[in-house]
């Protein structure tokens, strides 16, 4: 008894409070319940996710076109309308925006802020702004197939581009405008080469080289020895000159173009494919690279071949090369750099 | 009523008895014939739209049942003749393996795998190195660069070092027994593996072959705990009855399980081993609570002249326990039925099985033990004199009821709160799916894992899923009303489908894919003398048909279907795996989502659908898992709460009784999460009865609590006595429990000894709850379902000198 008049008399003091505790009390456990029976049917917990970071080259791009700015600034362009900056000789880069999907082959450099891309369906990017924007332009196109596989850039904004159909452009306003130098032809125009102030060469296709003694207005036609496809070809004075192509062919010339001397696979023991040719001033020789992680130095006489692999474990085809000093950087499946005097390869990308 | 029911039980004892023994022995006969095996169909939730997609095309484009065999040159590239002669040897070594699929063998020294040339002809191909091994090195070094120049083979079948090769095989998943395979599979390695090469081989049936290849060992720790329970029985009870009841009332309720489960045509996976022991040690708790209730019945008349006699103790235990016995039990099935809801049949089985397993506790240990305690002739007399009772477990029940008497219980309060924070926000972190490369069923070191990690680190992965695109509908006739064919051939497609695997790719964790439209650019590069600035599609549908057309014409039939259907009109894009982690496979799942949810008019077009391969069904699986783990814990709650608050009428019962199982879960969830333990098809079951299983000791000392106050104890004293009872029952099961569950920390399967340790981590958090928080609370709340003030007979003044005599 003496309990519940305790209770009684204090009921008046907090009633509001024990009432409102009370509520809470009965009101709790069914809230609880009511909780439950909602969770069980409608909360459903979210997968957790990683984030993945997209490389900026990815293991699938292929790097097909590779051009060297200043200094150690580079471009470089691939399929699905790839193109890449760096500022660091190749050890990162930085995916640019690009105007079309087709995929690019080539990449050509004049000067810091104006450089052209071709590639597939006769496709033509210029910049004037060092690579950051690029906008298309309007070029010549065949009815059948358009190509463009090469470019090179000489100066005060002319160019030259090749590609499928006996495509052969030209530019001298920084790529702004193109005119076609050739009729069509059912042939293959793999690369090009300005020697001297008037005569171009072309690697073309089963051994074909072309060379015109006029800037371009009439080419001659000259079957070489090698019976497989030049990719490449580089002249480094008017006299001497070199193509290099599918199947490991190599010939040269040291006549303008006149003869050109073949080199069976025999001597030159390279038995895959060569992409690309450049005269190194540094070690006095031919550097060719090419399929299967392939590479080449030769003498300027032809006589002394030094055929290696970028390392044991890369095989990986390469498209283009380009040289500096005593290096040279490669682009293809991988993107590496050659140390010319320790013959050591760096990966720098997948 | 439950008081009727006892009576009426001990009345008829001998029939009750007679009843239970012929049912046992009946269904003895069928336990006996119980299927243990492994049936992978069955972990597989047949409703998942994944699921669906890859039995559609599990036959094309790879099943879960693909084995691989990874051939590494100890000393340097595979290709040297002794090496290549053991690539011949194990290829034609597959043939004599049962039930493998034979058109789906890929190996260099197969027919499937080959070299693609371009000739006068057009495009020819050539098995590398079928039938014939090379004769002289000028043949090895021109297969070598043939299969350098194949990025079909190079890479995924040939490591890119060049110094190991795959071979991998399907089996008709029909006659499949995995048993067999293992056996086959591992004969031939063992017959090849020598100095020159070392073999490593991995997949599904290798896997359920190892958890078969254990199942020995299983059953020799099942006698080695049962062994030690007996042991820690008879020390503890003293008694020849407390030792062989308990036993009986588990072997009896396994028995009816088994039984029954074969009868309704289920097998008995050996990877639920481990709920079956958790089940059979419910059985025997409840026996032991019987047991213990039993002897101080005997002992309340202790000094009496006459003492009482079984029949009277027996009928008084089983009165008394059948409410918090029943309860338990009902929990226990009803927690455990939630599982059900999830699709995989696998937990739909187990969930009968371990419905009927519970139920059958309430007829052999409810029932069966106090009717046999009641025929016991000198309940007093004991078969050894070294009495644990008074040297160990009558102090340490001292302890507790202290613990709750003096301030400490706050502190016990106090922990048991900091333990629900701490566990809870580790628990938070619970992965779905398996949180560590490599099979969780076996340990790191384990041969199948070892193996595993090589093929890992010299491949993209040995693990695959497959993405279907592409398709048409049922019937669809092209425009001259013939059949539609090539509708993948569109170059709009096979170009959606290369970006597709370039963007999926950027995973890490996803080495390689492959797909048709990776064949398509190399046959191209064929054509343009191997020019790599050719390697590409057609720039139309018609060329890239045309490219196809010369795949196919160099290829021998059937060399596509790794890629297409018959028709062209599906392909797959097959994704590499180097680890079947839960969160790798998710961020997979959430890639493909959303590639499709970024290209809706390639989506339209090719139609990506998810997923087959065993990632695409581990997919399904964790998915489903993910989406019922909240609901099943949540639903499970909900049903312990609810049985609570109807049994005792009172709404707070029911928070009451959450606690205990909240914590046990809530630290078991903790540990699991901190020791990388995945929340996957084989934990689900297990967490889920730990929910049910969680509350019975609490159960039967609060129900003791209860009834000792409504005889007019105070509440110290209340909680005294049921301590000292259902406490010490609660004390010996746990203890003997947690030793014996420690034996399978050394089984040789990791999930076993995993599990293991979770359950011993169970039932301490939830014996330790029992008996020192759950009391504590008691006492601080009094709760109205337990302390009622108006069925207490009489007020008892030594209440409140107990309450005073405790330190305020």
């Amino acid at each position: 008894m003496s309990e519940n008049n305790t209770a009684t008399n204090q009921i008046p003091t907090d009633s509001t409070g024990q009432k409102f505790i009370k509520l809470i009390i009965s009101i709790l456990p069914w809230a609880i319940v009511g909780t439950l029976l909602w969770a069980g049917i409608f909360v459903k917990p979210v997968a957790v996710i990683e984030e993945v970071i997209p490389p900026e080259i990815n293991v699938r791009d292929n790097i097909f076109g590779l051009s060297h700015v200043k200094d150690d600034t580079y471009l470089a362009v691939g399929n699905y309308g790839k193109i890449l900056i760096s500022t660091d000789k190749g050890r990162t880069w930085k995916d640019q925006k690009s105007p079309t999907e087709a995929h690019l082959q080539d990449v050509a450099t004049w000067d810091e802020n104006h450089s052209v891309a071709v590639g597939n369906g006769g496709v033509t990017l210029i910049t004037e702004d060092g690579g950051e924007t690029w906008v298309e332009v309007e070029s010549p196109k065949s009815e059948v197939a358009n190509k463009l596989l090469r470019v090179h850039d000489y100066p005060n904004g002319e160019a030259w581009a090749v590609g499928e159909m006996g495509m052969i452009l030209q530019t001298n306003d920084y790529g702004k405008t193109w005119t076609s130098m050739r009729e069509e032809q059912d042939v293959f125009m793999n690369d090009i080469y300005r020697a001297d102030e008037n005569t171009l060469y072309i690697a073309g296709e089963f051994g074909l080289i072309f060379k015109s003694p006029d800037n371009g207005v009439t080419w001659e036609e000259t079957q070489t020895d090698s019976p497989n496809s030049f990719t490449s070809i580089k002249f480094r004075d008017p006299q001497n000159g070199v193509a290099v192509g599918l199947g490991g062919a190599i010939v040269g010339t040291h006549d303008a173009g006149e003869t050109w001397k073949y080199i069976p696979r025999k001597t030159s023991e390279m038995t895959e494919h060569l992409m690309d040719v450049d005269w190194s001033k540094a070690i006095n020789e031919w550097v060719a690279v090419g399929n299967k992680g392939k590479w080449i130095r030769f003498s300027d006489d032809l006589t002394e071949f030094h055929s290696k692999n970028v390392s044991d474990n890369d095989l990986t085809s390469h498209t283009e090369l380009v040289l500096d000093g005593y290096t040279f950087l490669a682009v293809g499946q991988t993107v590496g750099e050659m140390d010319l005097k320790s013959d050591k390869w760096t990966l720098l990308a997948d | 009523m439950l008081e009727n029911f006892a009576l009426f039980c001990m009345k008829n004892r001998k029939v009750v008895l007679a009843l239970v023994l012929v049912i046992t022995t009946v269904l003895a006969n069928f336990a006996y014939r119980i299927d243990v095996k492994t049936v992978f169909e069955d972990l597989q939730p047949g409703s998942h739209p994944y699921i669906k997609v890859h039995e559609q095309f599990k036959d094309t484009f790879g099943g879960t049942s693909i084995i691989t065999f990874m051939i590494q040159s100890t000393k340097g590239d595979i290709f040297q003749m002794p090496v290549l002669t053991k690539i011949r040897d194990l290829t034609q070594g597959l043939y004599k393996i049962d039930a493998i699929n034979e058109f789906q063998i890929y190996s260099i020294a197969g027919k499937k795998l080959k070299e693609t040339r371009a000739s006068t002809v057009g495009i020819e191909s050539f098995p590398y190195m079928w039938p014939d091994l090379p004769e002289t090195q000028a043949d090895i070094d021109y297969m070598k660069e043939a299969i350098l120049r194949s990025p079909l083979v190079y890479g995924p079948f040939v490591s890119k070092d060049l110094t190991a090769t795959l071979i991998t095989v399907d089996f008709f998943d029909n006659l499949l027994d995995f048993n067999l395979a293992y056996e086959q599979a591992y004969e031939l390695v063992e017959r090849l593996d020598d100095d020159t090469v070392d073999i490593s081989l991995v997949g599904n049936p290798i896997l359920y072959g190892w958890v078969d290849h254990f199942l020995p060992e299983t059953m020799n720790l099942i006698g080695i705990a049962a062994a030690i329970f007996l042991v820690l029985l008879f020390v503890i009870n003293r008694t020849w009855r407390g030792t062989i009841l308990p036993m009986l009332s588990g072997a009896i309720s396994a028995i009816w399980a088994l039984g029954v489960a074969q009868l309704c045509g289920i097998h008995f996976d050996p990877l639920v081993v481990v709920v079956a022991m958790l089940i059979t040690a419910r059985a025997v708790s409840h026996s032991v609570q019987m047991m213990t209730r039993f002897h101080e019945e005997i002992d309340k008349v202790a000094g009496h002249e006459e003492d009482l006699d079984s029949l009277t103790a027996a009928t008084a235990t089983m009165k008394d326990l059948l409410r918090p016995g029943l309860l338990g039990i009902a929990t226990d099935a009803g927690c455990v039925t939630v599982v059900a809801i999830s699709p995989i049949p696998l937990l739909q089985k187990l969930v009968v099985l371990a419905v009927v397993w519970v139920g059958t506790v309430a007829i052999s240990s409810i029932i069966v033990t106090p009717v046999l305690l009641s025929w016991v002739k000198d309940p007093k007399s004991y078969a050894h004199p070294l009495n644990l009772d008074k040297l160990l477990i009558r102090p340490f029940l001292e302890f507790c009821v202290r613990i709750v008497a003096t301030k400490a219980r706050y502190f016990v309060v106090a922990l048991a709160v900091l333990l629900f924070v701490v566990s809870g926000i580790y628990a938070v972190d619970l992965k779905v799916g398996d949180a560590n490369p490599g099979s969780p069923i076996l340990w790191p070191d384990g041969r199948y894992n070892v193996d595993s990690a090589k093929i890992n680190t010299q491949f993209p992965g040995a693990d695959r899923m497959f993405v279907v695109v592409g398709g048409v509908e049922e019937g669809a006739k092209n425009e001259f009303g013939g059949k539609v064919t090539g509708k993948i051939k569109d170059v709009e497609i096979l170009d959606g489908m290369l970006r597709f695997q370039q963007y999926m790719e950027q995973q890490h964790e996803i080495g390689a894919t492959i797909s048709v439209a990776d064949v398509l650019p190399s046959v191209n590069q064929t054509l343009r003398e191997g020019n790599f600035r050719y390697s590409e599609l057609g720039n139309n549908t018609d060329q890239n048909g045309e490219l196809l057309f010369m795949f196919e014409r160099a290829a021998e039939p059937g060399d596509l279907l790794r890629f297409t259907d018959v028709d062209i009109n599906y392909g797959s894009v097959l994704m590499y795996f180097s680890d079947r982690k839960g969160v790798t496979i998710q961020t997979a799942i959430a890639r493909v989502k959303q590639f499709i949810e970024d290209n809706p008019d390639l989506q339209k077009l090719a139609n990506f659908r998810l997923a087959g391969g065993i990632i695409g069904v581990i997919a399904a699986v964790n998915e489903v898992i993910l989406s019922g783990q909240i609901q099943s814990i949540a639903l499970a709650l909900f049903i312990l709460v609810m049985m609570c608050i109807i049994v005792y009428r009172s709404s707070i019962a029911g928070m009451f009784f959450m606690v205990p199982v909240v914590l046990a879960n809530l630290v078991t969830f903790a540990f699991m999460s901190w020791q990388n333990i995945g929340m996957n098809i084989n934990t689900v079951p297990v967490a889920a009865l730990g929910i049910g299983l969680g509350v019975d000791y609490t159960l039967y000392i609060c129900d003791r609590i209860k009834g000792e106050y409504d005889l007019g104890k105070s509440h110290m004293e209340a909680i005294s006595i049921s301590l000292h009872c259902a406490g010490r029952g609660v004390l010996v099961t746990a203890l003997v429990l947690i030793v014996s569950v420690g034996v399978w920390l050394f089984s040789s399967l990791r999930f076993q000894a995993e599990m293991g340790m979770l359950i011993g981590m169970w039932l301490t958090v939830s014996a330790l709850s029992a008996l020192f928080l759950m009391p504590a609370m008691a006492y601080m709340f009094k709760p109205k379902f337990i302390f009622d003030e108006k069925r207490a007979l009489t007020s008892n003044a030594s209440d409140s000198a107990l309450s005073d005599s405790a330190p305020a």
